[in-house]
């Protein structure tokens, strides 16, 4: 009975997951610098409420900030879209998944550009709708 | 008869006065970082020193003036003075090795001269009218010359054919590129406006032409709603969209929390005083009232006593005499000019500043699909954006007489309204604290810009053997469509293995695509070489309607 308990233990210990931190994901994707601050924004995307949107403040600029919008996947905050610009979430779903819209500021060579992005259940991920 | 000679100045200047290359842009700067004085040096000083530098000989040097000038006498006489001013006494040898450790110095950022230098090269400058010397026509060029006949379109010269050149107007080189000239009334009263608000005009130029380009001018100019905000001094929380309630501010799809309070800013308040008075609409004497906005709404409004739910900034003069579209205005610039007071990250080149209007990012594209060319820059190391702010400065900005009597009349203006200088801070200057005389290189920033390198980092690592980050990945496959796209690369080798795409990538593509230059040209039709003297007289004359 004893050895059963440990080996249960033993078990959730093996299985139990740890989720790499979001800050250092953010830090290794977009390069930024360690010690640079970070904005970390609470979200509401897939209805949980750990959803986080975090961005480098020093990329802030005319055109917006580098942001990216980790939802839990797998029970790990996962990074699932990197934008920059404003994000509105609409009201459409797919597969349980809210569509993004992002609207980002355009400058003098390029124009302003608003795109879709949709939930895609097999990458888990949000991609660019296609039009 | 004037409009005729005016036409044929014109042609001239198109045709004969840019004979492109590099030529020095002398700047004077005071006390508190002010510009006081810039010209741009006979760009055949440069020719010149590089002749006296490569010259064996007297004999040499003859032979190499006389293959420059084709044999022209005014040209040659023209060279003949720039040596003499170089220091045509001394030996020639001697001459090489002081002129090539000298230059090689000059050509680089802003170097200091000495007062000497200034003022015998300015006196060549402002006599000289030869076929080579173009520069010195612009700086004594009549100012109606650049303006059309309308009054209002003015010409911007800017010598690159590239994808900043429609700072001229004009989107291309052909007739048929769309035009939108740039038009003095766009940028009359707002030259003033910055003067009044210690924010540097030229730099503000700059940063609209790289925003809106050149339809608004300086109308473009606007704040978003939580920088409306900052100017006044409130400051706000970031909070997710769907905690914001009927309080929270929306700037653009992002939402904060406002802290409502009274705000006092003594030489903020100071400042919009001159303005309104500056702007003929002065304040009372004494008072007090608030100009206020909703934590909610940016709209500023000005009461006489603080507002619920708001922040106010605390004036002191009264509400009758507050003009709320002037302050609105005022605070646009007051923002700008908070934006390039400090360094960025110890960094002594202007440039790192003006990269903070548009943001660093680590690499560029990371975040959002940009145009090829401007993504897999690090802006940390090379501030691209900043680089080409600062080359409309020194290549157009500073020497267009328009731009500059505009500066001047608003500088005058100033002076008469409020009996005192504008006081601001040129960003030409903000790095020579105690001011002092300096010389750049006009092609320091371009050259700059032009060899910013793109995906360095991920070469490195691709050379090495080791694998890209998922951004490194992400912007060499948008860099692939994009070849695909122009043709460049086929499908077929999009729709491949992983490795062998980013293989076949950065074996047979990058070396032409490897900075943001290369780039430009490979999927474009700019060169990122000097425009034509054709080329420019015409989009001279369909600026100012003079075909």
């Amino acid at each position: 009975m004893k050895g059963l308990i440990l080996l249960l233990l033993f078990s959730s210990f093996a299985f139990a997951k740890e989720c790499p931190s979001i800050d250092e994901d953010f830090i290794s994707y977009y390069g930024a610098l360690k010690d640079g601050p970070i904005l970390g924004l609470k979200a509401s995307i897939s209805g949980a409420k750990k959803d986080r949107i975090l961005c480098s403040s020093e990329s802030c600029g005319s055109g917006g900030c580098e942001c990216a919008l980790y939802v839990e996947v797998d029970n790990c905050l996962t990074r699932v879209l990197e934008f920059r610009g404003s994000h509105k979430v609409l009201g459409e779903k797919a597969d349980g998944m809210p569509l993004i819209e992002v609207i980002k500021k355009g400058d003098a060579i390029a124009p302003t550009s608003m795109k879709t992005f949709i939930w895609n259940k097999d990458r888990r991920k949000y991609v660019e709708k296609s039009k | 008869m004037l409009k005729n000679r005016s036409r044929l100045i014109f042609i001239f200047t198109f045709i004969f006065c840019l004979e492109l290359q590099a030529y020095p842009l002398f700047y004077k700067c005071g006390a508190g970082d002010r510009l006081e004085d810039t010209f741009a040096g006979p760009e055949i000083l440069n020719q010149v020193q590089a002749m006296l530098s490569t010259a064996v000989n007297e004999e040499d040097f003859k032979q190499q003036a006389n293959a420059l000038c084709r044999g022209a006498n005014e040209c040659l006489e023209e060279v003949e003075r720039i040596k003499a001013l170089i220091g045509q006494s001394k030996d020639i040898t001697t001459e090489l090795l002081n002129v090539t450790s000298r230059y090689n110095g000059e050509i680089r950022r802003s170097q200091e001269v000495d007062q000497n230098y200034y003022d015998s090269i300015k006196s060549v400058v402002d006599q000289a009218f030869t076929l080579h010397a173009c520069q010195e026509i612009k700086r004594t060029w009549d100012v109606d010359s650049w303006v059309g006949e309308d009054k209002n379109n003015f010409a911007v010269f800017y010598p690159k054919y590239n994808n900043y050149m429609y700072a001229t107007g004009c989107r291309g080189r052909s007739s048929s590129a769309i035009c939108e000239p740039n038009k003095i009334s766009n940028y009359k009263n707002k030259i003033k406006s910055a003067l009044l608000m210690g924010m540097d005009p030229y730099l503000a130029i700059s940063l609209v032409w790289m925003e809106g380009g050149t339809k608004e001018g300086l109308d473009y100019l606007y704040l978003d709603p939580i920088a409306k905000f900052g100017a006044m001094g409130c400051t706000g929380t970031s909070i997710r969209s769907s905690q914001a309630s009927d309080n929270s501010l929306n700037s653009y799809g992002t939402f904060y929390e406002i802290e409502p309070k009274v705000i006092t800013r003594p030489a903020l308040t100071k400042k919009l005083i001159d303005f309104q008075k500056a702007k003929g609409k002065p304040t009372s004497a004494g008072g007090t009232s608030y100009f206020c906005r909703k934590i909610y709404d940016d709209l500023g409004i000005v009461y006489d006593e603080p507002q619920d739910e708001s922040c106010c900034l605390k004036l002191p003069f009264t509400q009758d005499s507050a003009d709320m579209e002037l302050i609105e205005e005022a605070l646009i610039f007051e923002q700008a000019r908070k934006n390039y007071q400090r360094r960025f990250s110890d960094r002594e080149d202007p440039a790192f500043r003006i990269q903070r209007f548009n943001g660093y990012s680590r690499l560029m594209g990371a975040a959002e699909e940009v145009d090829a060319f401007r993504s897999g820059v690090d802006h940390y190391e090379h501030p691209a954006y900043g680089y080409q702010a600062m080359d409309y400065m020194v290549n157009s900005i500073l020497t267009n007489p328009v731009i500059r009597n505009l500066v001047e009349e608003a500088e005058a203006e100033v002076e008469v309204s409020l009996g005192k200088k504008s006081d601001w801070r040129s960003i030409m200057c903000v790095e020579h604290p105690g001011g002092g005389i300096f010389q750049t290189d006009s092609n320091y920033y371009f050259n700059l810009h032009r060899d910013t390198p793109r995906l360095a980092l991920a070469y490195t690592k691709w050379e090495k053997g080791e694998e890209l980050s998922n951004a490194e990945s992400k912007i060499v496959e948008q860099d692939i469509k994009a070849l695909i796209s122009k043709n460049i690369m086929k499908e077929d080798e999009y729709n491949v293995e992983y490795s062998k795409m980013i293989n076949n990538y950065f074996t047979n593509h990058y070396q032409n695509r490897s900075t943001v230059g290369s780039a430009s040209v490979q999927q474009s039709t700019y060169t990122w070489e000097n425009l034509s003297n054709n080329d420019l007289s015409s989009i001279g004359s369909r600026i100012l309607n003079r075909d």
